[in-house]
């Protein structure tokens, strides 16, 4: 069930509000959790019962460390102050192994359904190279809708539950719901449970408010995956699966218009996803802001997919950085090296292998491992030309706060990403590469390819509302808020004008192919 | 509880002011010519006469590529029109069928049965049924795309549903793409079920029809690669259940002489010219057995019906003529004498 779907803007979700907002507010969990298995089993059908065994471990571990916990704060009390020490230490061991058996439990479900064919693939490629090695061949599994979502969700929720930052769930289907809950199911965002818990067990009552600030932005999430999205699609996908029919200008204008439409598709996903939520008085966690005006690749991934980088950072790269292993890799530098690279080699070391998780979470392949590595490439690279070009260009902190200097730094990260994206949407690394030389190939062409003019216009029309709007955000405007307090006839005819905008120039029917959500599929 | 009122008033008032906005979008996105409402040539039964369609044939490809009903006219005098377009559904034939009775009182309608079983892409049941209604009712959403069309010129435009197709909504096909399936009607015994919203579909046109006293014919157009028996024991019990006579030409003891090698375009998907002649044969025979159909002729308020009909005999030789051409091409390949 698709999230731009008439069955799901439709059916399934005035219904599930109907109910929820009818039923006594003790019963709004569970139109809730009934809602999610019905939109989850009506997606996947059988594939359910991954979800229902990560929620059934989660839930099991978070109960078992909390028993733990109670057991510790209840016995220690009692035990003479000689035996407390060791007492804690116990319980603090068995803590540890607890939540590792439930990580691993959970990374191992996804390493095992989305990771293990391309495992194989690499390994038996790397066997081929012996004399008489067998060939290894694993049958790929279906991956359940939102395995890479719900599993780190439930990774996040132990951790947490471990590290006392949020209290488990005393009943299985609490945890159910956290994991199922269908605006986050699919395509994120990765909320954690101490954030969300408190609305999804307890929802506020319905809202006027929230109820038209909630389909405002399902609108304007339709109108940025319909009219923008799918139309960019069409010249996209045309480019890309045909590179060796373009070049030049035609090549940079499918980049282009591919970072328009990944843009445009998922964040346009989000605020259908977080408008569904909001209309139960529900906020998930935002996923962007406005990551075109930042300065840097760094600061853009800060403001993009912005739950999947905290996720990285809170359970990996700090876990990692703290590690036994790095400590003992940061006393080496020291030693070997000296405290310069004692200071960052680890931290470059962490990075490269966040950055190659973060390639590697789109999907099992080369091209997404490289995709991770060149946003880790840039960083790194500017992070050890920065002494050099402060040598270079002594005024260059000075320029730095300059607004001329900004705009340049905001083309310079808008350039870069898009060359992320050509290897992010290329087919594969060869056809990444090619395409980059063909960049610098003159192309004669017309630039009309598999859209017209009229198109074209629709997309750049769409491209500057998406601009002003954001820019408006980004100086600070609550635009809903702002609109809500206007007169009602200008409300109306946006309101009437935007659902105009999606209906008309939705690219959707006949003459379109539909174009499946870009993110669902990791 | 006043607020409440209050908001559901506002509600109600905002939804009445977007109905009317989405209409009126509708209203002026609808294509100026009536050519140009459906694939093929199906708009042009709104350019007959009131009450001059006596036979109308509804389905999709197979029915526009396989059924010629000015060849009734022609040998003996009947009228009719297909109403077929591209993956035109269940759904979609009744609420179009409903609209044709506002203008039309056809005694047979015909109702081609592959659309029973067709369904478009990786759609499921329920996601087919819904954007077929949602095309049907709201007429914004299934003629968006013609904002491509407008122009300051053409907005404001009288629509103009005058245009007739002297063709009566067939389509001819000249080309040659033999089949080499063998026989595929061959018995496993099993029988497709009828999807469950189809069939409630399927209810409301024989209800319909009953209600505008027209008979209904469930047919099947010869299709090699879309049809099998599985899918013929599926209708016939529909057939069965609600007393109507289905005839299935893919059917060995209604064959109306098929070649699959000659008489296809793309491998027995369709009918051409030469196939689509052998089956309009044999349902007009049928049709001038069982149903008491005026031969109009000559009859005063035709005059435009035997116009057409002069003009189709000309194409329809000319297309025969081509596609007999390529029959023979085809057969000297296969036969390795090209």
């Amino acid at each position: 069930m698709s999230y731009n779907s008439f069955i799901y803007l439709f059916p399934f979700l005035s219904v599930s509000w109907l109910l929820w907002a009818l039923a006594p507010q003790k019963w709004r969990p569970g139109v809730l959790l009934g809602a999610s298995l019905v939109f989850y089993y009506a997606s996947t059908q059988r594939y359910i019962v991954y979800i229902l065994l990560a929620a059934a471990v989660a839930w099991g571990i978070g109960l078992l460390l909390e028993r733990l916990n109670d057991l510790q704060a209840q016995t220690r009390p009692l035990l003479p102050a000689a035996e407390r020490k060791s007492f804690k230490k116990q319980v603090a061991a068995l803590k540890k192994m607890t939540v590792t058996g439930g990580v691993v439990t959970m990374a191992g479900i996804l390493l095992f359904v989305k990771y293990l064919p391309f495992g194989a693939r690499v390994l038996s490629q790397l066997l081929e190279t012996l004399p008489g090695a067998p060939v290894l061949t694993v049958p790929s599994f279906v991956q359940p809708m939102g395995l890479s979502f719900f599993t780190l969700m439930a990774i996040s929720y132990m951790v947490d539950v471990y590290r006392g930052t949020c209290k488990a769930a005393g009943r299985y289907w609490q945890v159910l719901l956290f994991l199922s809950f269908w605006p986050h199911a699919v395509e994120g965002p990765f909320d954690r449970y101490g954030a969300l818990s408190p609305s999804l067990l307890d929802p506020p009552r319905p809202a006027y408010r929230d109820l038209t600030f909630g389909i405002q932005r399902i609108v304007w999430g339709l109108f940025k995956k319909m009219v923008i999205a799918d139309r960019a699609n069409m010249y996209v996908k045309a480019v890309f699966d045909d590179w060796t029919q373009y070049s030049g200008a035609a090549t940079a204008l499918g980049v282009l218009l591919y970072t328009l439409q990944l843009y445009a598709e998922f964040s346009g996903c989000m605020d259908i996803v977080c408008g569904s939520a909001e209309l139960f008085g529900i906020h998930p966690a935002e996923n962007f802001r406005q990551p075109f005006f930042s300065a840097t690749v760094g600061e853009f991934w800060r403001r993009w997919h912005i739950t999947l980088g905290a996720w990285l950072r809170e359970y990996v790269f700090q876990p990692l950085i703290l590690s036994k292993p790095m400590q003992v890799f940061t006393s080496f530098c020291r030693e070997k090296v000296g405290p310069t690279a004692a200071r960052q080699w680890p931290v470059w070391a962490g990075l490269g292998i966040t950055w190659a998780l973060i390639g590697l979470w789109h999907g099992a392949g080369w091209l997404y491992l490289l995709y991770g590595l060149y946003y880790f490439a840039l960083q790194w690279l500017g992070e050890l030309a920065e002494p050099a070009l402060i040598r270079l260009a002594p005024g260059l902190p000075g320029w730095r706060k300059t607004r001329p200097y900004k705009l340049f730094q905001v083309l310079r990260t808008f350039l870069l990403v898009n060359l992320g994206m050509l290897i992010f949407r290329a087919n594969g690394v060869w056809a990444a590469l090619d395409m980059l030389r063909r960049l610098t190939i003159p192309y004669e062409g017309s630039l009309l390819i598999k859209v017209d003019a009229r198109d074209m216009a629709v997309l750049a029309a769409g491209a500057l509302v998406l601009f002003l709007v954001d820019w408006l955000h980004h100086r600070g405007h609550q635009l809903r808020a702002e609109l809500s307090a206007r007169p009602l006839p200008l409300r109306w005819a946006v309101y009437i004008g935007a659902v105009l905008a999606v209906m008309i120039f939705g690219a959707y029917g006949d003459n379109y192919d539909p174009a499946a959500f870009i993110y669902a599929q990791f | 509880m006043r607020s409440y009122i209050k908001h559901i008033l506002h509600v109600g008032a905002f939804l009445l002011v977007l109905a009317m906005a989405v209409f009126l979008a509708g209203h002026y996105l609808m294509p100026h010519s009536n050519r140009y409402l459906s694939g093929y040539t199906a708009g042009g039964i709104l350019g007959e006469d009131f009450d001059t369609i006596d036979v109308l044939v509804m389905g999709d490809s197979n029915a526009a590529q396989g059924i010629s009903p000015m060849q009734w006219y022609c040998d003996s005098g009947i009228t009719g029109y297909t109403y077929a377009s591209g993956w035109l559904s269940v759904y979609n034939i009744y609420y179009r069928l409903r609209s044709i009775y506002e203008e039309q009182t056809p005694k047979v309608v015909i109702l081609c049965t592959d659309v029973v079983y067709s369904r478009m892409g990786d759609e499921t049941e329920l996601q087919a049924a819904i954007g077929d209604i949602t095309d049907e009712l709201i007429p914004l959403v299934r003629f968006h795309d013609n904002w491509k069309d407008l122009t300051l010129q053409n907005l404001f435009e009288e629509h103009d549903y005058s245009w007739r197709d002297t063709n009566k909504g067939f389509t001819p096909i000249t080309t040659v793409g033999a089949s080499t399936r063998g026989d595929y009607m061959y018995n496993d015994g099993s029988r497709e079920p009828i999807p469950a919203l189809v069939r409630l579909y399927l209810e409301r046109i024989v209800a319909l029809c009953e209600e505008h006293d027209s008979e209904l014919l469930l047919i099947t157009v010869p299709a090699s690669s879309s049809w099998n028996l599985a899918r013929h024991n599926g209708i016939q019990g529909f057939a069965d259940e609600y007393g109507l006579t289905y005839l299935d030409y893919n059917m060995a003891g209604l064959d109306p002489g098929i070649d699959w090698r000659t008489d296809t375009p793309d491998g027995g998907s369709h009918l051409n010219v030469l196939g689509a002649q052998k089956l309009t044969a044999a349902l007009g025979a049928c049709l001038t057995e069982n149903y008491a159909l005026e031969d109009h002729r000559g009859q005063p308020g035709f005059e435009s019906w035997d116009k057409d009909a002069a003009a189709y005999t000309e194409i329809i030789t000319d297309a025969a003529a081509r596609n007999q051409e390529a029959a023979d091409y085809q057969i000297s390949v296969l036969e390795g004498t090209a």
